[in-house]
């Protein structure tokens, strides 16, 4: 598995051989989360509270990417502890977005949430926008393509 | 009205969590970084359970809990570690928007394997998100 990205990589143009990777890798990731959506609704139904099956979906996720990744985790690099600072910040905003979507979905109807839910990318290039500054630059382009395909999210999740 | 506040503070969250994740890759490898996040996760969840429905999780089936098992490997060593990956290669800003689509996926998933049928609505979904894909990838750096 990877090596900590150099500081300046996000300021140097993207080698064509990257954007290759890293389109296969968000697809990835992409089909992955659309996966697990499906067997969630078809299979999954009412086995157990959404909260409780996250906490157990966790556990194994985290089990099994400990036992995958053990080999690749002993190089630390030089800022360790302001590295983990940051993913462990990470994993509590992830946690807490997944309560505050149960305690919505609980509250209000799924045909009003969901679309609220996807607009999550917005909120992300906004605040990259403010906190990534002269690590990222958030190009019109870009937040087209967020807009664009937040609207289609929102259509297939609306009907 | 909570509903929706609930809602997009669930949004914001996300949103933030990509921001210190793109910054925390600067300084870590993306192996150790998903094993911190799912971790930290993990752990307010299981506090989260405990004090509120301890109950519901001791009566999980094993049938359960398998299947929960495999949501959790497709989301997490796959799910979020590709989706790292995918971010310390093009950023939050280009990444956000493919990640953004599994939606999509999960329709041609509905579609393929258990006979669910595309609708005029599905299409036009569809056809916003492959037009949004487009346009990001090919969105000069």
């Amino acid at each position: 598995m990877t090596q900590a990205a150099p500081a300046t990589a996000a300021a140097m143009p993207t080698p064509r051989r990257t954007l290759i990777t890293g389109v296969a890798f968000a697809l990835a990731a992409a089909m992955a989360y659309g996966s697990s959506q499906v067997i969630t609704r078809q299979i999954i139904g009412n086995m157990a509270p959404p909260l409780v099956g996250t906490l157990i979906s966790l556990f194994w996720g985290t089990l099994g990417f400990a036992l995958l990744s053990a080999r690749n985790l002993g190089d630390r690099g030089d800022h360790f502890g302001r590295g983990a600072l940051f993913f462990a910040a990470g994993g509590l905003f992830s946690a807490m977005g997944v309560l505050l979507m149960f305690y919505a979905l609980g509250l209000g109807q799924v045909v009003v949430i969901s679309p609220v839910l996807a607009t999550n990318p917005l909120f992300t290039l906004l605040f990259a926008s403010i906190f990534l500054r002269g690590v990222e630059r958030i190009t019109p382009r870009v937040v087209l393509g967020a807009l664009l395909v937040v609207a289609g999210v929102v259509v297939l999740s609306a009907f | 009205m909570l509903a929706i506040v609930l809602a997009i503070g669930a949004a914001a969250s996300w949103g933030m969590s990509a921001v210190l994740v793109r910054h925390g890759l600067r300084d870590l490898s993306t192996s150790m970084g998903t094993l911190l996040s799912l971790t930290s996760g993990l752990v307010v969840t299981a506090v989260l359970v405990a004090a509120l429905q301890l109950d519901a999780l001791l009566a999980v089936s094993w049938r359960g809990i398998a299947l929960f098992g495999l949501i959790g490997i497709l989301n997490f060593p796959m799910g979020r570690f590709f989706n790292y990956m995918a971010m310390g290669r093009l950023g939050v800003g280009r990444s956000t928007p493919l990640l953004a689509s599994s939606p999509l996926f999960a329709v041609m998933i509905a579609v393929l394997f258990i006979g669910e049928h595309i609708t005029l609505a599905t299409g036009a979904g569809i056809a916003l998100i492959l037009s949004g894909l487009l346009v990001t990838i090919t969105a000069p750096k």
